[in-house]
């Protein structure tokens, strides 16, 4: 069986840790590096939580520091969601490596130079470090096979009316990928928000125990106390429908759109303009997530994080890629 | 459903004839829980002389002595886009109407709106489904006369994505600036947006329906009908053409057959992508929820609306 050959560049963050183990659990995908980008927290808790939760899960991936600021725009930051060390207060193993000496933007080009016409990226916090990447080595465009970010709304935002986290954290960025050409999965606000897990489907999780289990649901435990503050009683999993997608393309109906980003509006900055009726008769560059089977998406997400207990599967931190 | 007993509420409709302000023209003439006051025209769908002179006809044609007041020639600060593919040349083509017995108003319709806020005993509703160019021009002219508008039951804006670009539904795209005014004026506002106007779908057996009836003003309607169903099947595939304009009366009309939900909206004027998006929170965090954002009806009470309203009229 052929592996997916997958780099994730990610800010973890409660929600970009649980799409990272369970990336890591599948036998399907080959990640073949890790990217750490500022977003949800600081570049240097990014880069670490992602060395933590590599270690965790047993893997030896590589992990390469990105862009801590916004291209352009001021930075944004979402503390009050995951905690200021990213992962909600929850104790990691300490790493068991260090990162790469490369920066993100340069191990995307040899990844891709290494893959060319296999790689696939999981872009699943600001586009920071892609759109370096596809600026400052145009080859790298045509070896990129897919990106498949979590970003952006075809309807309303989330951190403001308009605009969704990741892009809203670099819609410079956001705009440059989507005019790259590199072919575009977006899962959006649209489907991600309704990737919800409540409090007694977070109990059922917890219950099977376990060494990846009970961390991430202890990380959980803070995300859904942060989504009620916001007057939820449901988290939603964004980041990891991303994963559970690629294992599964039948959770998710997707539609094939044009899609801009708005850099430089006064309320819209940050939003993704999707244009669903073809007003303008632009080929489409994105398919975007437009409907998704969420109940089917919480199995194989815990199918998954239980796998790290199955007998035998105990990963060697030195069975590398 | 409102009784006789009940005043009618008066309003000021607004608007720029084009087919669909055409058809809420005739729903609130042909309505007993309406009284229209006066007649404001906006450039839009088609240039100032087109739509004033359009709902000259269509008032004359209904029998209607209220005054006309032709209003701005351009959007407060940009130039005029119009619409020519939907509403043709004329910007009412289709039916055939024969020239207006009255003349217009000799008052603009920003002195003709303050003159009537002023001289009615109770507050008044505006009901614009066109730029919101005058309304804009209302408020900042006579800010004293705020108090005397109940309501704005406006046509225009979407919380989803646009219908002339993708941000954009076509009414706030003419005149963002104004747009933004009259949302952010604190008045209570109804916004029948692209979120329930695309679900006012009404088919060619609709159509039928109403040339079924076999009156003047029916057939006038059935065939403005005609004409602009056309632009809809070619562009779009809704299943249906939208009626736009006439939810903004109909929501005055009887409130129940429609859902709305609270906000808060700006108007975006600046982003290149996005200028004339209504940007919609339903969380109220950015500003006063003076917006009530309609965002569902019920389809079958709509169209009964307009078949009882038409069989009203001769």
């Amino acid at each position: 069986m052929k592996k997916r050959t997958i780099l994730i560049d990610c800010d973890p963050g409660i929600d970009d840790a649980i799409a990272l183990l369970m990336a890591l659990a599948a036998p399907k995908l080959d990640v073949i590096g890790i990217t750490s980008v500022g977003g949800n927290v600081g570049l240097e808790a990014t880069t670490r939580n992602a060395l933590s939760l590599a270690t965790l899960a047993g893997k030896h991936v590589p992990v390469a520091r990105g862009m801590d600021l916004a291209l352009i725009a001021e930075t944004k930051r979402a503390e009050s969601v995951h905690g200021t060390d990213g992962l909600g207060g929850v104790r990691l193993p300490e790493p068991a490596y260090a990162a790469e000496k490369a920066t993100a933007w340069e191990f995307i080009r040899d990844r891709a130079a290494e893959f060319p016409g296999e790689l696939e990226i999981v872009a699943i916090g600001p586009l920071s470090n892609l759109a370096m990447a596809l600026s400052a080595y145009p080859e790298t465009r045509r070896r990129i096979k897919a990106i498949h970010l979590m970003g952006g709304s075809a309807g309303v935002g989330n951190a403001t009316p308009a605009a969704e986290f990741n892009i809203l954290a670099d819609p410079h960025a956001a705009a440059a990928v989507f005019q790259s050409g590199v072919p575009i999965t977006m899962f959006g606000l649209d489907v991600t928000n309704r990737a919800t897990l409540s409090s007694a489907g977070l109990e059922t999780i917890r219950a099977f125990g376990g060494r990846v289990i009970a961390p991430a649901c202890a990380m959980l435990d803070h995300y859904l106390a942060a989504y009620r503050r916001f007057g939820r009683d449901t988290l939603a999993l964004h980041d990891p429908l991303v994963v559970a997608w690629l294992l599964d393309p039948s959770l998710v109906t997707l539609q094939p759109y044009f899609v801009e980003v708005e850099t430089d509006g006064r309320y819209t900055t940050g939003k993704t303009v999707v244009d669903l009726h073809g007003i303008l008769k632009r080929s489409a560059n994105a398919m975007v997530g437009v409907e998704l089977d969420a109940e089917r998406f919480i199995a194989l997400m815990t199918k998954l994080l239980r796998s790290y207990d199955e007998s035998g599967s105990a990963k060697d931190p030195g069975a590398g890629r | 459903m409102a009784s006789a007993l009940l005043k009618p509420i008066p309003v000021i409709m607004d608007c720029d004839p084009g087919h669909d302000d055409a058809i809420a023209l005739v729903l609130a003439h042909a309505s007993p829980e309406i009284e229209i006051l006066a007649v404001t025209t906006s450039a839009g769908n088609q240039t100032i002389d087109k739509t004033t002179l359009n709902a000259r006809k269509v008032l004359s044609f209904l029998g209607s002595d209220v005054p006309v007041a032709r209003g701005a020639s351009k959007p407060l600060f940009r130039e005029l886009i119009i619409a020519p593919q939907v509403h043709g040349e004329s910007g009412l083509d289709g039916p055939t109407l024969p020239e207006p017995r009255l003349p217009e108003s000799l008052l603009s319709a920003v002195e003709l709106a303050a003159k009537t806020l002023r001289e009615s005993d109770r507050q008044v509703t505006l009901v614009p489904t066109g730029a919101l160019t005058n309304v804009a021009a209302l408020l900042l002219a006579y800010p004293e006369l705020k108090h005397k508008i109940e309501r704005i039951s406006l046509m225009g804006g979407s919380a989803v994505g646009g219908n002339w670009t993708p941000a954009a539904e076509f009414n706030i795209l003419v005149d963002p600036e104004a747009a933004h005014l009259v949302f952010n004026s604190g008045i209570p506002v109804t916004m029948c947006g692209l979120d329930v106007t695309h679900q006012a779908l009404v088919t060619r057996a609709d159509t039928e329906r109403f040339r079924a009836i076999g009156k003047r003003c029916s057939t006038m309607v059935a065939e403005l009908m005609d004409f602009f169903v056309k632009f809809h099947e070619a562009n779009f595939n809704f299943g249906g053409s939208p009626l736009h304009d006439p939810c903004a009366v109909a929501w005055l009309i009887d409130p129940t057959i429609f859902t709305a939900r609270k906000a808060h909206v700006d108007v975006e004027c600046r982003g290149r992508l996005t200028v004339g998006a209504t940007v919609v929170d339903f969380s109220g965090k950015s500003g006063p929820m003076n917006v009530d954002v309609v965002t569902g009806l019920d389809l079958k009470r709509f169209i009964d609306m307009l078949d009882g309203a038409l069989r009203r009229l001769d």
